[in-house]
């Protein structure tokens, strides 16, 4: 019987000059625009032999000789949007992005590598694709994976290799808050990417791109997407909303955060100042 | 791949393993997708077709001829999507070939790949 295997490809994912980028770290949102772009590949990288019923011996991070990581932008002014494919059908390949942040677990115990949650199977992302969404990877400079391969056939892996497929963007910060605003709540159409995994929360913002951005930009950032009703407040007050109270009208109404308002969070029970009583002094 | 296929061509004898084909390069695959082996001597023969480096062979397969001449070809007819017949790793080194009794011609077609 033939099978039939459509998939969108890879390649139409990548980024073209013009697009927004918008990046999650742990305390909030960096966004950018991409102002140009360039190819490059990694074909082919061996992580060599694993044994049967056996992983590798250490996680690698895709180093070259000299112990320079391959995925991670060679200076602070790109940005490396990455997918890969593996040759072994039978592998299966776990991901850290970034280097020390497990992703893929599904319950609160953090998924192991040879168990069957959270990797990427080689026959899902072939070595000439097309490749697999999981294996989307946007990285940043001081931020880079680790992969590992685990083996749970009898038969031993004489060699695993991998195929990157990159594109290299050049790129300019957006403080626009504005801009900022409709880009991260739909009103624009945005590319959004969190940088690991989404719990217990995204890798943190290089001290360098903090320092660009600012911390304080990056956490309204954050507020922000909370509650999008709270945005003119929050920009009134200058530090938003209480998240906590968002956090709490949502569970007392039982509402997505997205959807909580100023009423109901003046309404909470036990509430005694809120935005209500804010507005009503304005 | 069919745009990467190759050949590959030599008499075995009885006297040594030899190499069928080129070295399997580093982090590559050679497939070996159809072979064909002609016993050219006067009487029963058979080959060893053999996997790893010189003085490590590991034989994987053997193909028999009665008489002179006779031939033996797999598959057939080789299609756009044949699987392959026999895998060979880097590790491997060489493919080996030798046979028992007397001179075999041996032709395979392979492509190398990840």
């Amino acid at each position: 019987m033939d099978i039939a295997l459509l998939k969108q490809s890879h390649e139409d994912k990548f980024l073209e000059a013009g697009y927004y980028l918008a990046l999650e770290f742990d305390t909030g949102w960096v966004v950018s625009r991409i102002l140009g772009r360039e190819w490059a590949n990694l074909r082919p990288y061996s992580v060599g032999a694993v044994a049967a019923n056996a992983s590798l011996a250490n996680w690698n991070n895709i180093l070259d000789a000299s112990g320079r990581y391959y995925l991670q932008p060679a200076k602070r002014n790109l940005w490396y949007h990455h997918f890969w494919g593996v040759n072994t059908p039978n592998a299966r390949v776990y991901t850290r992005y970034p280097s020390n942040s497990d992703i893929g677990s599904l319950i609160s115990v953090t998924r192991i590598v040879g168990g069957d949650v959270g990797y990427v199977p080689g026959v899902e992302s072939p070595y000439d694709g097309p490749f697999s969404d999981k294996t989307e990877i946007i990285t940043c400079y001081e931020r880079y994976p680790a992969f590992q391969v685990s083996n749970v056939t009898g038969d031993a892996f004489a060699n695993v290799l991998f195929h990157f497929d990159t594109k290299k963007y050049s790129y300019q910060l957006i403080k626009d808050k504005k801009l900022i605003v409709e880009l991260l709540t739909g009103k624009k159409p945005c590319k959004k990417f969190t940088m690991g995994p989404t719990d217990p929360s995204p890798t943190t913002v290089p001290q360098w791109l903090e320092d660009l951005v600012g911390d304080e930009l990056i956490r309204w950032t954050k507020t922000m997407m909370e509650s999008e009703e709270q945005v003119e407040v929050a920009s009134e007050r200058g530090g938003g909303v209480r998240r906590e109270d968002v956090e709490r009208a949502a569970a007392h109404f039982g509402v997505p955060v997205i959807a909580v308002t100023p009423q109901m969070i003046a309404a909470l029970p036990g509430r005694t100042t809120g935005l209500a009583t804010r507005r009503a002094r304005t | 791949m069919k745009q990467a296929l190759r050949t590959a061509f030599i008499v075995a004898n009885n006297a040594a393993y030899q190499s069928l084909g080129s070295a399997i390069p580093a982090n590559m695959r050679r497939y070996v997708y159809r072979i064909k082996a002609v016993n050219q001597f006067a009487g029963n023969n058979m080959l060893n077709l053999a996997r790893g480096p010189a003085a490590a062979e590991v034989v994987i397969d053997h193909i028999q001829a009665a008489t002179q001449y006779e031939t033996y070809i797999d598959p057939d007819e080789l299609k756009e999507d044949s699987a392959p017949l026999y895998i060979f790793e880097a590790v491997d080194a060489n493919i080996r070939v030798m046979t028992n009794n007397g001179n075999m011609d041996v032709l395979i077609i392979y492509a190398d790949e990840p």
